[in-house]
């Protein structure tokens, strides 16, 4: 098969089968739960999880990439218009977006933002269609070493990239993967840290775990938050710029997808890493760098372009190689395994239609981004200024319904409490609970790879050393994590994610 | 001055520490078996022995006293999480006997007292709005089944 002819496959599967509608409602509910303000793109998602689990994996998976760059797009426009970025990766955009902002030129921002996000992923889709059968097909070659080592490297990134404490972070991860244990062994049958209770022998569910974090803890921690907000209103009519103004945000916007695409691949939290790597060389390679912070149109395009860029492209390691680039793609790889799917090299060569349908939902999702963000821009800054006091009973409501629809079970909700506590607690001792999610996700994966090699090698951990790909891998995470550890570098990451809290 | 240097590594550090000591406990009832014919306790068991020196390395690092004392637990709203973790649970045991009508409608009821500009009016309304809504996306959209009003209401 070549080329053109998985994207025509891609193309009739994304618009068959109603896949174009549930594309179209998951763009369109993404962007109306990602603008309201509080809600990044991971509680988006985790809120909007059980919605998807009645339908075919393929329209399950398109509903939710769907919400996935709604939602993050939803978040630039709120980063923009009222300097509360949902999310990490939007953080940069809120600096010189809101800015404009403030100068009357949001119109500008918000379709910079858009036309920026639309070529971006117009490239990135491209990029995925060329580039993920060739790793599937490494990726095939594979063996359990291989693929365990292939985990340490995503959760070293996860931790590299994390906030704070790199010891926290290790921590996070392994308490993710020991949560993930619980239930029953693969291989025996046993169940595994029930306590004797009928509640544990399931294991946690994660979509409780994600909600119960992201979603219910987060609650806690905005109510405390009690600065006042603006909305600077904006009139349809401003969104259109000169053609002075398009000239200059073209080059960025080249330069931020492709600095984004690359940085997306990684595992490991791209999106951010892509805005802000954006962000830094557009005000590196300016002529006149004291703009930036003030309103420079260039910072808003670039860092925008990067994260839609990275957004995409972190499907890449998601579909062929089952490791979470970020904790969204975390959460998609727990949506395809309640559909029976599990991700890795092989859902390419055996499930065309959905790795190629998801991969043209992607162009397609974007394309509808940009029709209908435009026009509903009016909607979207009146959904902003939807008071927190409204909105967060709702979204606890949600979160408890949903939790439960997703085995009809009411003990999923005392997880959800649970989790709750546990992510406002995290919260409250900085620890960034992505690790934890990422570790959790993969933890019986990971078990289980690490149980064959070690078959294969009769008990010997060398194994992991001796095949000599599983080993450069092994040393790529070694090395991220000593690159985080060194202390001129270390000194430059507190500086980053300090500039990035104000 | 407080004897502990950094608070937020300690209380962390010492969950953790108890966390592996509650698994540890679990592992005993399972069969480790070999590295090469690993039983069902074998990784965990590795992940419980990292998890504890992780945790023993934070508390160790918590007591040290760091030049900048970074890190007071602030826990002052006490109050706003348990009206928001509370009420969740309180759902947990209520939704199948009561129906979502009555359980999420005192959840909702309650969760609205953690707004720091709370009126009676406002939460009213809020409630009502917010279990109808859920009625209307879940039971009526999605065919959630979960009777409005449960066996304890008199409903099914």
């Amino acid at each position: 098969m070549d080329f053109a002819s998985n994207l025509a496959l891609g193309f009739d599967q994304a618009l068959g089968n109603a896949n174009l509608l549930y594309c179209f409602i998951g763009v369109l509910l993404g962007t109306a739960i990602g603008v309201l303000p509080g809600l990044g793109a991971v509680p988006t998602v985790a809120m909007l999880l059980p919605i998807t689990f009645g339908l075919p994996p393929v329209s399950a998976l398109i509903m939710l990439a769907g919400i996935y760059y709604g939602a993050q797009y939803g978040g630039s426009t709120t980063a923009i218009l009222i300097n509360l970025p949902g999310e990490t990766s939007s953080v940069v955009t809120a600096i010189d977006g809101h800015q404009l902002a403030k100068q009357g030129k949001a119109g500008l921002a918000l379709f910079t933002a858009a036309v920026g996000s639309f070529f971006a992923g117009t490239v990135a889709t491209l990029l995925i269609a060329a580039f993920a059968p060739p790793l599937a097909g490494v990726a095939l070659e594979f063996g359990p070493a291989e693929y365990f080592s292939l985990m340490i490297l995503g959760l070293a990134a996860s931790i590299a990239l994390a906030h704070g404490s790199v010891l926290k972070s290790v921590s996070m991860v392994v308490l993710g993967l020991l949560l993930g244990t619980m239930g029953q062994d693969l291989y025996s049958g046993a169940q595994r840290f029930d306590f004797g209770l009928v509640a544990l022998a399931d294991g946690i569910d994660f979509v409780a775990i994600a909600m119960g974090i992201f979603g219910l803890g987060e609650i806690v921690r905005n109510l405390e938050d009690t600065a006042p907000r603006q909305v600077i209103a904006s009139r349809a009519r401003d969104l259109i710029p000169t053609w002075a103004e398009f000239r200059k945000i073209i080059p960025p916007i080249g330069r931020g997808t492709a600095i984004g695409a690359i940085l997306g691949i990684l595992p490991g939290g791209g999106a951010v890493l892509g805005s802000f790597g954006a962000y830094a060389v557009e005000k590196r390679i300016s002529k006149s760098p004291e703009r930036f912070g003030k309103g420079a149109i260039e910072g808003v395009a670039a860092p925008e372009a990067a994260n839609n860029a990275a957004a995409q492209t972190s499907f890449v390691p998601m579909l062929t190689l089952g490791i979470p680039a970020n904790p969204v793609m975390a959460l998609m790889i727990g949506a395809l395994i309640i559909q029976g799917i599990v991700p890795g090299p092989n859902v390419v060569t055996e499930r065309p239609e959905l790795f190629w349908g998801v991969i043209a939902s992607m162009w397609i999702g974007n394309l509808m981004l940009l029709v209908l963000n435009l026009p509903l821009i009016g909607i979207w800054i009146r959904l902003l200024s939807v008071p927190y006091r409204v909105l967060y009973p709702a979204i606890i409501a949600i979160c408890c319904i949903g939790v439960f629809s997703v085995s009809n079970n009411s003990i999923d909700i005392y997880w959800l409490a649970g989790f709750g506590l546990i992510g406002y607690l995290l919260l409250k001792l900085d620890c960034e609970p992505a690790p934890l999610l990422l570790g959790f996700v993969i933890g019986k994966l990971m078990e289980d790879y690490f149980r064959r090699a070690m078959l294969i090698s009769r008990g010997d951990p060398m194994i992991f050393l001796e095949r000599p790909l599983s080993a450069a891998l092994l040393v790529l995470a070694v090395t991220a994590l000593v690159i985080v550890l060194l202390p001129s570098i270390s000194a430059k990451r507190e500086e980053a994610f300090k500039e990035e809290a104000k | 001055m407080h004897a502990i240097g950094n608070p937020k590594d300690f209380f962390l550090g010492v969950l953790l520490v108890i966390v592996a000591a509650v698994f540890a406990l679990g592992l005993t009832k399972l069969r480790i078996g070999t590295a090469a014919q690993m039983g069902p306790g074998y990784f965990p068991m590795l992940l419980i022995c990292l998890l504890g020196i992780l945790g023993a390395a934070l508390v160790v690092k918590g007591l040290r006293k760091s030049g900048t004392s970074a890190g007071t637990i602030d826990i002052s709203s006490i109050r706003g999480l348990a009206l928001i973790v509370l009420p969740v649970a309180f759902v947990g045991a209520t939704l199948k006997p009561l129906g979502m009508v009555p359980s999420l409608g005192i959840a909702v009821l309650l969760t609205t007292f953690a707004a720091p500009d709370w009126t009676v009016r406002n939460s009213i309304a809020i409630t009502i709005a917010v279990v109808a809504f859920c009625w209307l996306v879940f039971s009526f959209g999605l065919g959630l089944p979960v009777s409005a009003f449960g066996p304890l209401m008199g409903g099914r």
